[in-house]
């Protein structure tokens, strides 16, 4: 059977897009289906000869239907896996996560416990790993008084903006706030008492001199005393604070 | 820099608090318990803080242990004089007080900079217990009104403080806990002579009593389970509270403008008499302060308990001990722990690993050490108490009454209890399932759900999370085991300790351990372990 790929924009517009493009490649296909439609991202995953390459141009309507399906057949708690899923930086997310609904839209809204099942395995993978991640940004984003507001920078392996808004909103609603992905090159916004958005575009960085005010020097000499000498850690401390995490931070910048 | 850049702080905080704060930080460190877990809390929409039900871990510190709340002291000043402790009495180290809005001040700031996932505010006995409670609840009292934060706050109960003192903090805050110090009461006469048993326990049974009786006008049954709270009502009751705060002080106003009038010193004779008022409200600090209900008042006004939908407590009770610096087994240790959790409903136990810090001869430890590697034994035993359904005695017994050094909790129980396995893995129940080494609680509610659609194998558990290394001795998948390996006590032992990677083995002395090779040919031969020196 013909190999295809799909190949979509890196949003997750264009991504469902794909997977709704995808279902209708599929039901044209004669025989039976053996995952034999991946979809490749941006300008992701290596070209091969053997495959036809399709294009896909992202279509909102579209990646709607595909949410709102998701959502109706398959429940919000599966919507959300997926959703986390396909914020992990695997080229192929979006592939797994079609392989999963082509099982998902087979066996019903239980397809999360069918864990032997290799694809949903590794899309509850992603998701854990995605979701872990930005659990662990909750806790080491930093945030700088910019005295209009306050910014934070985050360098993450996973797209975790999207899993960030929601629990810096509902915690600083009184706040103005900017949260900047460097490597993805864009932010979450925030006026106070005002829904965020997302905005795009390097404007965004911004570099921060350091200790821009008391409570940061109070912050660093209140780190430095809480340790207890006679225990000392390090490896520990490695364990439960990866070093990649520290580059923002506020306590660990000397 | 700019004035205008510090805001709010800059007015409160003056050139002493960077001494205050490594003051007061430096004493509080040897608390364990930093978690902000218990209780889930949307934001109100309009002012600051939320909670998150499992709580958040800011940062660790280079002994590995995490920030997670701003954790300390009121004030390091302390009448007594336990032989353990940084702030005894008799230290001669520097004494430093916060005033309450310079710990609102703090709290606010690292807050909104997300350093910290709330307030733990504990202290030192500051002229008497009493005293000290209220300074605690007026700062906290500062923090949810004036401040309107709504992150999560634990409070430490002070022994010796009155039942009404705690309760009123208790609707304020997340988490309270009394700590227990030492494992026995009679560690606690040798060590602490000031604290009493019977100070420490009342306390600890009335917030007991408290957050059950809340948990149950609540509709939740269980002591165990998160709280999610309902932030309109949460915020309703902290309006209360506010609200009943301000009418105490008209009336206080009113009774003073009466009292002015006529036979003042009558009253106040009688009032001292009965109730003695100055006894307990005299010398609190005058800066920033405001007055605080007194008993009396109170009782007929106010607070406590009128309305029966009050949270109090809502994150549950914990409590700490210090091992090692009296001479308890781990049976000991761990009966104490059961009991905790079944008569006190404790959320938490906490264990600290103790620290000479005094130098004190009479103390063990002396220069040492803190005896790391019994305080990691004794969390995964408690691990084993709250969520794996052992009990005490299965774990320890009196002619076994401590844990082994190189084989955790659970695989020394596993070793010694062979008649219950191999463990099948497509047909056992939860609690079988949980009892093998290397399945854990995620694990064993993932194997549960998978199995529903078909047989599962080795390959499948191992990505499910179950670790093979020390699972694979106890375990069969549709009737195999991995290796057809010997159920024997002796060869799964050596297995186990040889498995341990090398620089994980850590020696009760706190060096790591070193082994010999094994031979292809050794099955029966005792295996060795020699200390790295």
């Amino acid at each position: 059977m013909e190999q295809l790929i799909l190949r979509c924009e890196d949003t997750m517009e264009g991504i469902f897009t794909a997977i709704y493009d995808a279902f209708v490649y599929k039901n044209r296909m004669e025989g039976e289906y053996q995952d034999n439609i991946s979809i490749a991202i941006g300008d992701e995953g290596e070209p091969t000869l053997f495959a036809r390459e399709i294009e896909i141009s992202t279509d909102i309507d579209k990646a709607e239907k595909t949410i709102r399906t998701i959502q109706m057949r398959l429940g919000i708690s599966v919507y959300k896996t997926l959703f986390h899923a396909l914020c992990h930086y695997d080229t192929e997310r979006a592939s797994v996560v079609l392989g999963y609904l082509v099982r998902g839209f087979k066996k019903g809204r239980r397809i999360d416990e069918h864990l032997s099942d290799s694809y949903v395995m590794r899309v509850m993978e992603l998701s854990r790993k995605a979701g872990n991640e930005g659990y662990r940004f909750k806790e080491h984003l930093r945030f700088t008084d910019m005295g209009q507001f306050l910014y934070g920078k985050i360098e993450p392996k996973c797209n975790v903006l999207p899993l960030l808004t929601e629990h810096f909103a509902d915690r600083f609603p009184n706040e103005n706030f900017i949260i900047f992905d460097e490597k993805r090159k864009y932010a979450i916004v925030h006026k106070a008492y005002m829904p965020c958005f997302f905005a795009t575009g390097e404007e965004f960085r911004i570099d921060i001199e350091q200790s821009r005010d008391m409570f940061e020097v109070l912050w660093k000499q209140y780190f430095k005393t809480m340790e207890i000498k006679e225990r000392h850690n390090e490896k520990c401390q490695n364990t439960l604070l990866p070093k990649w995490y520290r580059k923002n931070m506020t306590e660990h910048i000397i | 820099m700019k004035e205008s850049e510090y805001g709010m702080g800059q007015v409160i905080l003056q050139d002493g608090i960077m001494e205050k704060l490594t003051i007061l930080s430096d004493s509080a460190k040897y608390d364990v318990a930093c978690t902000s877990s218990g209780v889930e809390r949307k934001g109100d929409g309009k002012s600051l803080g939320n909670a998150v039900g499992c709580g958040l871990c800011h940062t660790f510190t280079g002994d590995g242990r995490c920030i997670s709340l701003l954790k300390i002291l009121l004030t390091n000043e302390c009448i007594y004089n336990c032989r353990y402790c940084v702030n005894r009495s008799s230290n001669d180290v520097k004494r430093a007080m916060f005033t309450p809005e310079e710990i609102c001040t703090l709290t606010i700031e690292f807050y909104r900079r997300n350093y910290i996932e709330g307030l733990f505010l504990s202290s030192g006995i500051f002229q008497s217990p009493d005293t000290t409670m209220q300074l605690l609840y007026e700062t906290i009292f500062l923090l949810r009104t004036k401040y309107h934060f709504n992150g999560y706050i634990h409070v430490k109960g002070i022994p010796g403080a009155s039942a009404h003192m705690v309760e009123m903090v208790g609707y304020l805050a997340d988490r309270m806990s009394v700590n227990l110090e030492l494992p026995t009461a009679e560690g606690l006469r040798e060590l602490a002579p000031n604290k009493v048993r019977k100070n420490i326990l009342t306390p600890m049974r009335q917030i007991q009593n408290g957050i059950k009786e809340s948990r149950m006008n609540h509709g939740i049954t269980s002591m165990k389970s998160r709280v999610c709270i309902d932030e309109k009502q949460y915020y309703e009751q902290v309006a209360e509270i506010a609200d009943s705060h301000a009418k105490l002080l008209d009336y206080k106003k009113n009774q003073q403008a009466i009292l002015a009038k006529d036979q003042k010193k009558k009253a106040e004779a009688v009032a001292e008499e009965s109730w003695q008022f100055e006894h307990s409200s005299q010398n609190l600090p005058k800066e920033g302060s405001q007055l605080l209900p007194d008993r009396l008042a109170s009782l007929e006004h106010g607070i406590v308990r009128r309305n029966k939908n009050h949270y109090f407590v809502p994150a549950g009770q914990s409590t700490q001990m210090i091992i090692g610096a009296t001479g308890e087994t781990d049976f000991q240790i761990m009966s104490v722990t059961e009991a905790l959790y079944q008569k006190f409903e404790m959320k938490r136990v906490f264990y600290s690993g103790f620290v000479n810090v005094n130098q004190d001869e009479s103390l063990p430890l002396l220069g040492q050490k803190p005896p790391l590697l019994r305080e990691h034994r004794l969390y995964q035993a408690d691990f084993l108490l709250r969520f794996y359904g052992f009990g005490a005695d299965e774990l320890l017994s009196e002619k076994n009454p401590n844990f082994h050094e190189q084989i955790d909790p659970k695989c020394f129980w596993a070793v010694k209890h062979l008649e219950f396995f191999p463990v099948e893995i497509n047909q056992a129940d939860y609690y079988t399932l949980l009892r093998v080494p290397g399945i854990g609680t995620t694990s064993a509610k993932r194997i549960m759900t998978a199995r529903k659609h078909g047989m599962l194998d080795f390959s499948d558990i191992k990505k499910m999370g179950v670790v093979l290394k020390r699972a694979q001795y106890f375990v069969t998948c549709r009737g195999r085991m991995l290796y057809g390996t010997p159920i024997e006590e002796q060869f799964i032992t050596r297995h186990l300790i040889y498995n341990e990677p090398k620089g994980q083995l850590l020696l009760p002395d706190g060096s790591q351990g070193n082994w010999q090779q094994m031979s292809l040919f050794d099955t029966t031969a005792p295996y060795h372990l020699a200390a790295n020196s």
